[in-house]
């Protein structure tokens, strides 16, 4: 008896242990590619989506143009139908054209106003055609017309604000409406640099506000000048990038964060700047990019950003290799990349622009500029966005419904439909199509009118229920009494017989 | 074999008849009693045999069955459940454990405080104790689907109203049962906190030490099968 059972116990014990190892090498296995897009759920999760972009084409400016591979390109800029790319590595600016079904070369850019360029980084051209080129090598904005004479330049500030041990590297650029000049330069900390309309250096715009912490002081008060050295200094975060909205606005964007203060809310790495230079940027959701990182590395670090017409944001995430779209209330609408070396991946992308709709990606590494268009899905999406925003609701509805028939995940277009619906004042269809969005501050206001509502036309049932409860227990009560009363009749009734026949 | 199922069923069904539903009843109903009164009916609970054992784990069984309710139940407005995460058994563990572990400890340790209550009067008190949460909170999950988000003040003040009276009974019943001073309770709740982080501690320990033998006889296992298999 005790053999069998040692038996029996060896028995399960073994195979307890072989659905161990099984188990183990199923975990490893069940390890799954992220899709190409998704979109974040209320849990951080990534849900996948259909794709809202797809590759146009590829610039390619070695085999299809032949003018040789671009190395280190770092700029690039559409201006009405033309495509600038800043090949900083070859001292050259390309000038392509594009259009719907394929691109060509309009000219190559070595010398403006003079100048050979050196190492240039940047470009701005307005309508008008003058470009402002950041070269980097040679330490000054350049701006030339466009057939490439000279007009001024921006050298080095004179201005004791500006460090004069350093060189004035300029890196990033953008020209407002009215001809200011707004640069972001290699090793400023102190935000944008602002230059007039004649180049003249005027000041910073939007630096970052140096924070406080009582607790850092008191540590800087207790420790020894040796500590303070070796203490991080409170230096406001230098930004990498800039671009203009539509309606005159800065978007900058910075990747000198920790991720614990990306966790907390406290960096934002892409900001509106208005002209006094806070950010005035919306944020509904966390506008951060991705939600889930495991460690410092793997969370985004933004490269550019590049803003639509409608409003929407695109940042380009230079270390997933990812592109997050945000509306203009800073809810996010998609992502969508990844880093890879099949078409619409890339490998090290560095600059953003849009040309209409479409997305132009630079990629240093790879020395392609990819093209991407909306797609169907993108288009519905876009267009309800755009709709919404600019108070077409019957439109913008139907475009969210054709979104939701492609991707029945998408909370955005649960969310805006529950808007419009809460609009026309069908609270009891907005009330579902808000709870699948999850969002409480609409759902609440409608649940409220759609309660109110409810309370007006019930009433009435509630009044007529009311009166017929005391009716009721009136009645019962009076019949009781009735009893009750028959009862002691009865009894006395009794009495009295029980009396009169003892009389008698 | 049908004859053995008629016979075994109508034991069982005699069985349930046989039990004293009458007195089950009354102290389940004598929860209402001690939850107002709760000084005179944890002492009546323990001299006067007015509760049951079985009484009491029915209140703790549909404490669960509220907490679990009202993940269902709850408006969204004022709850946030990832049900992709959600583990009825665990949920269950989260609240049926800390129960189990501060029993046992406050039991281990007053009898060294001489306490009076035995084993089974500490998780009498502890049932009857609870009554408050699902007696408030099942009803709050249906007050709270009828609340908007700016009246949420008072899903909050119900949801704490529970837990403070359970707290403030279990208080009590720990005073009345182990027949303390106000004193000795807060000294003993105490001792049993540290007991129960030390059963805790000793647990996972056992845990750790488990799954690391656990993963020496996988590593074992695949090395000798890689070698030999």
């Amino acid at each position: 008896m005790k053999k069998r059972l040692f038996k029996n116990f060896t028995a399960v014990l073994v195979s307890v242990l072989a659905c161990l190892l099984l188990m183990a090498e199923s975990v490893s296995a069940a390890d799954t590619d992220q899709p190409y897009s998704f979109n974040y759920d209320d849990f951080r999760n990534a849900m996948p989506a259909p794709d809202p972009y797809e590759v146009r084409y590829d610039i390619d400016v070695n085999s299809i143009l032949g003018v040789g591979r671009l190395s280190g390109a770092q700029g690039l800029f559409v201006q009405g139908n033309q495509a600038y790319i800043v090949d900083t590595g070859n001292n050259r600016i390309l000038v392509i054209n594009l259009s719907e079904n394929g691109y060509s070369l309009e000219r190559i850019i070595t010398e403006a106003g003079g100048f050979l360029l050196n190492a240039p980084r940047d470009v701005f051209v307005t309508e008008d055609g003058k470009l402002y080129i950041a070269d980097t090598g040679n330490h000054h904005v350049l701006v030339v017309d466009s057939d490439l004479n000279l007009l001024f330049e921006a050298v080095k500030p004179t201005s004791t604000s500006f460090d004069q041990a350093m060189d004035f590297k300029p890196e990033k650029l953008i020209v407002t409406a009215g001809g200011r000049i707004f640069v972001q330069a290699d090793a400023v900390n102190r935000g944008l640099m602002e230059f007039s309309e004649e180049g003249d250096f005027i000041g910073y715009m939007g630096s970052s506000p140096v924070t406080f912490d009582i607790i850092d002081y008191f540590w800087k008060l207790v420790s020894t000048e040796a500590q303070k050295e070796q203490l991080a200094s409170f230096v406001p975060t230098e930004y990498n990038n800039v671009a203009i909205g539509p309606d005159g606005f800065l978007f900058v964007t910075t990747d000198t964060f920790t991720t614990g203060d990306l966790w907390n809310g406290d960096a934002n790495p892409v900001r509106r700047l208005n002209y006094n230079g806070s950010d005035i940027m919306i944020r509904t959701d966390k506008v951060i990019g991705a939600l889930n990182w495991n460690s410092d590395s793997d969370c985004s670090r933004f490269a550019d950003v590049t803003v639509l017409n409608n409003d929407v944001f695109y940042c380009l995430d230079k270390t997933l290799c990812y592109i997050y779209a945000y509306d203009g209330q800073g809810q996010s609408l998609y992502v969508f990349g990844g880093a890879g070396n099949r078409k619409g991946y890339f490998q090290s992308p560095v600059a953003l622009e849009h040309w209409n709709n479409d997305l132009l990606v630079l990629d240093e590494k790879s020395g392609f500029v990819t093209v991407l268009k909306l797609t169907d899905y993108g288009q519905a999406y876009s267009d309800a966005v755009t709709q919404y925003d600019s108070g077409h609701y019957e439109e913008s509805m139907e475009a969210w419904q054709e979104v939701l028939r492609r991707n029945g995940n998408c909370i955005l277009a649960y969310d805006g439909i529950g808007k419009i619906l809460l609009r026309n004042g069908d609270y009891e269809e907005a009330l579902e199509y808000l709870r699948y969005a999850k969002d409480r501050y609409y759902y609440s206001k409608a649940w409220q009118l759609y309660r109110k509502d409810w309370i007006e036309k019930n009433l009435i049932y509630f009044l007529i229920g009311l009166l017929v409860l005391i009716a009721v227990i009136l009645v019962i009560r009076i019949i009781k009494k009735i009893r009750r009363d028959m009862a002691a009749y009865e009894d006395e009734r009794e009495k009295i017989r029980i009396r009169n026949r003892n009389q008698v | 074999m049908k004859t053995n199922v008629k016979k075994s069923v109508s034991a069982i069904v005699t069985r349930f008849k046989s039990l004293d539903w009458k007195c089950f009843f009354s102290s389940l109903k004598y929860a209402f009693h001690v939850i107002v009164h709760p000084f005179d009916g944890f002492w009546d609970l323990k001299h006067e045999k007015r509760g049951t054992l079985a009484a009491a784990l029915v209140i703790i069984a549909l404490t669960l069955v509220a907490s679990i309710w009202q993940m269902q139940f709850t408006s969204f407005l004022f709850i946030n459940v990832n049900w992709n995460q959600v583990n009825i058994w665990t949920q269950m563990a989260q609240i049926l454990l800390p129960l189990i572990i501060i029993g046992i400890a406050n039991w281990a340790l007053t009898t060294l405080f001489d306490g009076k209550g035995t084993m089974k009067e500490i998780f009498m008190g502890i049932g009857y104790a609870l009554t408050p949460y699902p007696l408030i909170m099942i009803p709050t999950c249906f007050l709270s689907n009828v609340l908007t988000t700016d009246e949420g003040a008072l899903y909050t003040f119900f949801t704490g109203l529970a837990i403070v009276w359970c707290v403030f009974l279990l208080f009590v019943a720990f005073m009345k049962i182990h027949e303390y001073t106000v004193g000795q309770t807060v000294l003993a709740l105490f001792a049993t906190i540290v007991g129960a982080v030390v059963i805790v501690v000793l647990l996972l320990l056992i845990c750790c030490m488990v799954s690391e033998a656990i993963t020496y006889f996988i590593s074992l296992g695949r090395e000798l099968l890689l070698r030999f298999y």
